[in-house]
């Protein structure tokens, strides 16, 4: 059994660029098959290099407040392929249509899979379980559903020659709406280049400040551990690991930050990790690069004194 | 209002996880951490509905047992083994029976996934095979009224609806702070006489499960610094400007 098209669903263009990792994951899968992008209406542009065509679903009622809508555009547009093979990244609204998407098909889903192989029509793929700790592999035969978890996945190429088709779609609609979280000043945390993160080192919300400020100074984005957002120091869209977000920069600074597997999770694919802990045995050590054992706010301090601008005034801090 | 809530009792590896044969064998079982926050939300929503609510937990699988016990020292006041005569079928409509049988439950509430396979699919399947609606990634869930209110948290945003019962709802880590199970509940729930439901075998699941693998070891060797200047110093060979010119 060949499968002819594999589809990438990519509905959250516009809200997460990662997305375009996606296509360079397929490609990298040598699944033999075609390239089909299916994308909703407004989510910007996906025509990367070696997929075959874009397809956008087109109805007024697909949108972040309605998967089942997406799902249901999806399940009816695809319908016709009975060994379809769909993939999408694991970024939330993506995930929520996706296993929708598996149980209207009646398919198996495997999410946050990090690698993917074929062989005659068996598809093999790996994920992380036990918080990351361990590796568990699946098998099954198309059709099949599978989110990807996309760190540190490169993005293909774009392509303006590839075709883009519209399609119109019959969703029902629901009342839920979506809302914008708040553009916090810099960088994006999922995307960032640069991340300073705090945990319970930090000990109280001044601590917390600093990271904020040192952030801010090197125009990086804010992250924290689950410790730290449950202490109310910082705000949960900052978490890092298993909880929260996935993040891989290529630098990562954890300040007070013990480093739990539910955290490193979250961040193991930085390029370069420069740890502060005062516990010279904290696992934290074990993924950084670059350690100092020191108590994170005296750091912090000092490096918010030490990579400050020459001649910017100490009281703009 | 009945609820139901879905706990699944997980080896707890540790921090050393150790393989045999693709199998953990170190560990022991608890109550799945994310079902413990489903668990605090179904009972939350009980106590605000004063005598009318109870909550049931139901658990299926080989590690059942301590779920359900755990879950009852907490404060369900009823638990249900499901048991099923065999291993690697379609556990949603397994739970459709069992939902449908011992009910009629105006919510499902489960735990957006598991520690032990992070998948997270279930509560979709479950939603189809009952036929009602799925709200998920809910980190807020409350009644306004008569309508169950509810917020999903998206990596970029958040959605607000409401949901009509009976409906299957999967709750995030960061809804509530479960409470901590109290002595009296936990001799009482030792005690218990748990319910068992013998689900009429399904099909067999098309996704077989492989041997597990340990994560490769990181190979980086940490360089330690003595102090900040020496960070910036190091950081600053690899290429890595900290300092603004």
């Amino acid at each position: 059994m060949q499968f002819d098209t594999v589809f990438l669903v990519l509905p959250g263009l516009s809200l997460d660029e990662s997305a375009g990792s996606l296509t360079s994951f397929a490609l990298r899968a040598d699944l033999g098959s075609k390239l089909e992008a299916l994308v909703l209406p407004d989510q910007g542009d996906a025509r990367y290099k070696g997929l075959d065509q874009v397809t956008v679903l087109e109805s007024q009622a697909l949108g972040p407040a309605n998967p089942d809508g997406a799902a249901q555009a999806v399940a009816d547009y695809i319908k016709e392929q009975s060994d379809a093979l769909v993939l999408f990244d694991d970024t939330r609204f993506s995930q929520q249509i996706a296993v929708r998407l598996a149980a209207i098909m009646g398919v198996p889903a495997v999410t946050h899979v990090i690698d993917l192989s074929k062989k005659a029509s068996i598809l093999t793929v790996h994920k992380k379980v036990y918080s990351g700790s361990l590796i568990q592999g699946y098998r099954c035969n198309v059709p099949a559903v599978f989110t990807v978890d996309l760190t540190a996945v490169p993005p293909a190429e774009r392509d303006e020659a590839i075709p883009v088709i519209h399609k119109e779609a019959t969703v029902d609609d629901n009342d839920a709406q979506f809302t914008l979280s708040d553009q916090n000043q810099g960088p994006d945390l999922s995307t960032a280049r640069l991340v300073v993160a705090g945990g319970r080192g930090l000990q109280d919300k001044d601590g917390a400040a600093l990271v904020n400020s040192l952030a801010e100074q090197l125009n990086g984005a804010v992250g924290a551990s689950r410790a730290a957002v449950d202490a109310g120091w910082f705000a949960t869209s900052t978490m890092v690991g298993q909880s929260g977000k996935t993040v891989a920069p290529d630098l990562y600074l954890a300040a007070g930050i013990s480093g739990t597997i539910q955290h490193t999770v979250g961040m193991d694919k930085s390029k370069c990790v420069v740890a502060i802990n005062t516990d010279a045995e904290a696992p934290i050590f074990d993924l950084a690069d670059y350690g100092l054992v020191a108590d994170a706010r005296q750091a912090l301090t000092e490096l918010i004194e030490k990579t400050a601008a020459p001649g910017s005034a100490e009281e703009s801090n | 209002m009945k609820v139901l809530v879905l706990v699944k009792g997980v080896v707890d590896p540790g921090p050393q996880p150790s393989l045999s044969e693709g199998r953990l064998t170190s560990g022991d079982v608890v109550l799945d951490h994310y079902g413990k926050y489903a668990l605090e939300a179904g009972l939350q929503l009980a106590q605000d509905q004063d005598d009318q609510g109870s909550v049931t937990a139901a658990s299926v699988g080989p590690d059942s047992e301590t779920a359900l016990r755990d879950a009852l020292a907490l404060g369900a006041q009823d638990a249900i083994e499901v048991k099923t005569d065999q291993e690697n079928a379609g556990l949603a409509d397994i739970l459709a029976q069992a939902v449908n049988k011992e009910g009629p439950f105006d919510l499902v509430l489960c735990g957006d996934q598991a520690t032990d396979d992070s998948q997270g699919v279930l509560p979709a399947q479950l939603a189809a095979a009952l036929g009602w609606p799925l709200v998920d990634a809910v980190d807020a869930l409350g009644f306004v009224g008569p309508r169950l209110c509810y917020t999903s948290l998206l990596d970029k945003g958040a959605v607000k609806g409401t949901v009509q019962l009976p409906a299957v709802v999967s709750v995030l880590d960061t809804i509530n702070k479960p409470r901590l199970p109290s002595f009296r509940l936990k001799m009482a729930a030792k005690r218990y006489q748990i319910k068992e439901f013998q689900a009429e075998s399904s099909q067999k699941d098309p996704l077989e499960k492989l041997e597990m693998e340990e994560v490769p070891a990181s190979s980086k060797e940490v360089i330690m610094v003595d102090s900040v200047d020496d960070l910036i110093r190091a950081l600053d060979q690899v290429g890595i400007r900290l300092k603004k010119e």
